[in-house]
């Protein structure tokens, strides 16, 4: 993403003009709301952390130093604001038979074959990662969804560069291992 | 940037679509615009300037009176209505209690160590009425 635009923007905020936080919202939003979602899993939730991340954001601008882009560091107030948020709750577990066993359960009206694939695959996804830790989620959403290298993803979650491997290593051998017993188990419900 | 999406062993990948990513709900921005508008961060500073101001000045007119105070009752003139207040004052023969370290065995300290334990006890309960005054307030 171009940081060049964010910093513009940010001096224009530090100059005094608040409503040039609105293009800074308006460039990051879907961002800061796809990671906060990923970790906590839930729309309501993601949305709060989403806001007040944005107005951590706003509140400590005068802190941010520039080293990164800003959303590196945005994401950074996101991710320990939705990892707290999770730690605090009730743990929610899961089993199999809670994912529906039929591709054709995301046909919607109009929509093609194509597409409810697509669509199964995606709620297979989620639903896998509901089933990690919300490290696992961070780390999985930051390096698939969003892209970025191991670098960006240790300086987010302050976690060293060895380590995002490792466990990167460790959640996408989980998310497979779930993906796979699902799609087994939908086997044998289709036999 | 990583490149997860050009790794062919990358089975996960294959799950994973990067275009996929969840939008942000439909007046996401106005809300958080409204919330950033609604700071009340610069009036809070303000309050608590105000408040921490209050207190040395009232500390330094109590001590301005008092010297003026001590100035007048050293150096009384007949003529201003100052003096008059000060002379009726005087008339009360206001005489500060004489305390007999005697009566306290083994006590060997001057009086003017009680009249200043006294004292600081009085200030202390001073003090301690303006911080219950000015922290109701702060609430």
């Amino acid at each position: 993403m171009d940081n060049k635009g964010d910093i513009f923007y940010i001096g224009q905020v530090l100059d005094g003009k608040t409503n040039a936080f609105a293009y800074i919202v308006e460039r990051h939003k879907d961002h800061a709301y796809n990671l906060a979602l990923r970790i906590c899993g839930n729309p309501e939730e993601a949305e709060e952390i989403a806001q007040d991340s944005f107005l951590k954001a706003y509140r400590s601008l005068t802190h941010f130093k520039m080293r990164s882009s800003f959303a590196t560091w945005l994401y950074r107030i996101v991710y320990n604001t939705a990892v707290s948020l999770v730690r605090t709750r009730k743990k929610r577990v899961l089993s199999l038979e809670d994912f529906p066993a039929d591709a054709t359960d995301f046909i919607g009206s109009g929509s093609s074959e194509e597409e409810a694939v697509e669509e199964y695959r995606s709620s297979l996804v989620n639903f896998a990662l509901q089933k990690i830790s919300e490290e696992e989620r961070a780390l999985i959403t930051l390096y698939y969804y969003e892209e970025l290298s191991i670098e960006e993803i240790s300086d987010i979650t302050s976690i060293s560069k060895s380590n995002v491997k490792v466990k990167l290593f460790r959640a996408r051998q989980k998310m497979i291992g779930i993906i796979e017993k699902i799609e087994k188990k939908n086997l044998i419900y289709h036999e | 940037m990583n490149s997860s999406t050009h790794n062919e062993n990358d089975i996960l990948g294959k799950y994973i679509n990067p275009e996929r990513i969840e939008k942000a709900p439909e007046g996401m921005a106005e809300k958080i615009m409204t919330r950033i508008q609604l700071e009340r961060a610069p009036l809070i500073i303000t309050g608590r300037f105000r408040l921490n101001v209050v207190v040395p000045v009232m500390s330094a007119i109590i001590t301005l009176t008092l010297v003026l105070f001590a100035v007048l009752f050293s150096s009384p003139s007949d003529n201003t209505v100052i003096s008059g207040i000060i002379k009726s004052i005087r008339n009360l023969n206001f005489t500060i209690p004489e305390i007999k370290m005697d009566t306290f065995s083994g006590f060997s300290l001057p009086a003017t160590v009680i009249y200043l334990v006294i004292g600081f006890f009085i200030l202390t309960l001073f003090d301690r009425a303006l911080n219950i005054m000015f922290n109701r307030r702060r609430k």
